[in-house]
């Protein structure tokens, strides 16, 4: 069945079944979709069945109707259709089995369209796509914190970490036997991942790191004379 | 460290041109795979023009790397110059896209890998990946900026078969849409015997990480390798071009297995 699901921001609000009727799309209580916000018109849009499609219609809306970017003021709509009415976003959602006749359309890469700041766009930031400058990373901040022979934290903010005795290294470790740069933590998108350097040996938990090592919270790092724990940020 | 590689780019079975470009230079320690997208052979122009552009500041970095690429923030000067180049890239095709009619709206996806000592810089615009691959397990090492992926990592339990929306395939982020563009730039410490794979959706799409990571397992040369996945892939339906560009990290300098043994 062909939905339209109502977004505002990466919130999924509700979800409105289209069941070959006509739906209105507004401010006004009156319609089938009500969207409360002040760049929204009173009857701002409709969707009408037409056999097996729907069309989109502005209804004269003061601040336009969007689709994937561009101002329509009728258009058919295809699966993932991205129609953007003011600041909310209502996505057009057909189930597997009626995708899956237009699949052919839709496995080319395609970009989100997005509004590139015309007079009446609506839209703020036209510089970023809408759905892109929610975007959330994987990344969540994390320290070192020392547990035994060094300083205090060490906030991890650079993409690699570099833990040794040498002027280069990121997070100073003392010891007549550490080497310049023992070890590294690398920041990525699987999580932060410890490697030691060369021969170094370094100890997570207790036990020696061969190889490479994902960091979990709490583990305890061994460099030298130094202890260091990682943790998350907040 | 010192890399090996082998790269391939195939049409597929479903497309009438190939819109992927990749580059591969083991003297530079330089990789790119892009992935264009456009009308008529805007798509060509667009990944060959990422190339191209990355290509050219990156190589000239490494013959000087210069107070420009200086650090920036939490990167080093070399992620600060792979960042550069993306930039630049994104730059060059959107200018096109603007100056010439047929080429309106045209982008690209954007990997870049490049050794710099003992660091390897990972970078990454749209849906190409580079995975680090070991005989334990296989990594992806850039995000994808698809809207799937997007909505995957603010809803980590949503489970993807209950939509409708073909989110898969499309991109929030292009190297070339907007005037400029938000590179990802990860660097990692690889180990000798590290392989990273660089590749476009033609064969993600079509092959999960396990499989890919078996295939690669199976051994045999860097240019077998590379077969191996292109025809799986095409195996599988072939639906987009297939790009694939695999490499070998070895230990620099002449121990004494390498003497022996070495390559």
């Amino acid at each position: 069945m062909a939905q339209l699901i109502l977004k505002f921001k990466d919130l999924v609000l509700k979800d409105f079944d289209l069941a070959g009727d006509s739906k209105t799309i507004g401010r006004e209580p009156g319609n089938d979709i009500v969207v409360e916000n002040l760049l929204v018109s009173g009857y701002h849009a409709r969707v009408d069945a037409a056999g097996k499609d729907y069309i989109l219609t502005d209804l004269q809306s003061k601040n336009g109707t969007f689709v994937n970017g561009e101002q329509v003021t009728s258009k058919k709509l295809k699966n993932g259709d991205q129609i953007l009415i003011g600041k909310h976003l209502l996505v057009f959602s057909l189930d597997p089995a009626e995708v899956e006749e237009a699949q052919k359309l839709t496995e080319e890469t395609m970009f989100i369209g997005v509004a590139q700041g015309t007079a009446e766009t609506p839209s703020q930031e036209p510089e970023t796509p809408l759905l892109a400058r929610t975007a959330v990373s994987a990344e969540r901040p994390a320290l070192l914190s020392f547990m035994s022979g060094g300083g205090a934290e060490y906030e991890i903010t650079k993409k690699l970490v570099k833990l040794g005795r040498g002027a280069e290294a990121d997070v100073q470790i003392g010891g007549f036997f550490t080497p310049k740069v023992a070890a590294t933590i690398s920041r990525r998108p699987t999580g932060y991942h410890l490697t030691p350097v060369g021969r170094a040996k370094i100890k997570v938990n207790d036990t020696q790191v061969t190889g490479s090592r994902r960091l979990r919270e709490f583990d305890t790092i061994e460099v030298g004379p130094v202890k260091l724990q990682f943790y998350y940020k907040g | 460290m010192k890399i090996h590689s082998a790269g391939l780019t195939d049409i597929g079975r479903k497309r009438d041109n190939n819109e992927d470009t990749f580059y591969a230079d083991d003297q530079v320690g330089l990789y790119i795979v892009a992935d264009g997208m456009g009308g008529h052979r805007a798509g060509e122009v667009a990944s060959s023009t990422v190339v191209s552009s990355v290509k050219d500041y990156m190589e000239a970095f490494h013959t000087s790397p210069v107070a420009k690429d200086a650090k920036e923030g939490n990167m080093s000067p070399a992620a600060t110059a792979v960042s550069h180049s993306i930039e630049l890239a994104n730059r060059v095709v959107f200018q096109l896209s603007q100056d010439q009619g047929s080429y309106k709206g045209m982008g690209s996806t954007a990997a870049v890998a490049y050794m710099h000592g003992d660091t390897l810089v990972t970078a990454n615009v749209g849906d190409s990946r580079i995975y680090l691959i070991r005989a334990d397990g296989i990594e992806q090492l850039t995000q994808d900026h698809t809207l799937l992926a997007e909505h995957m990592r603010k809803n980590p339990n949503w489970d993807p078969n209950s939509a409708s929306i073909p989110m898969k395939h499309i991109l929030v982020r292009a190297v070339g849409i907007h005037e400029t563009v938000e590179t990802d730039v990860y660097e990692i410490q690889p180990l000798p015997g590290d392989l990273i794979l660089m590749c476009s959706d033609g064969l993600t799409d079509m092959l999960s990480d396990e499989e890919i990571h078996q295939a690669v397992l199976e051994g045999g040369a860097l240019e077998e390798v590379c077969d191996r996945l292109v025809e799986m892939a095409n195996e599988r339906g072939g639906l987009d071009n297939i790009t694939a560009v695999l490499m070998l990290l070895q230990k620099e300098g002449k121990g004494l297995l390498q003497k022996l043994f070495g390559s």
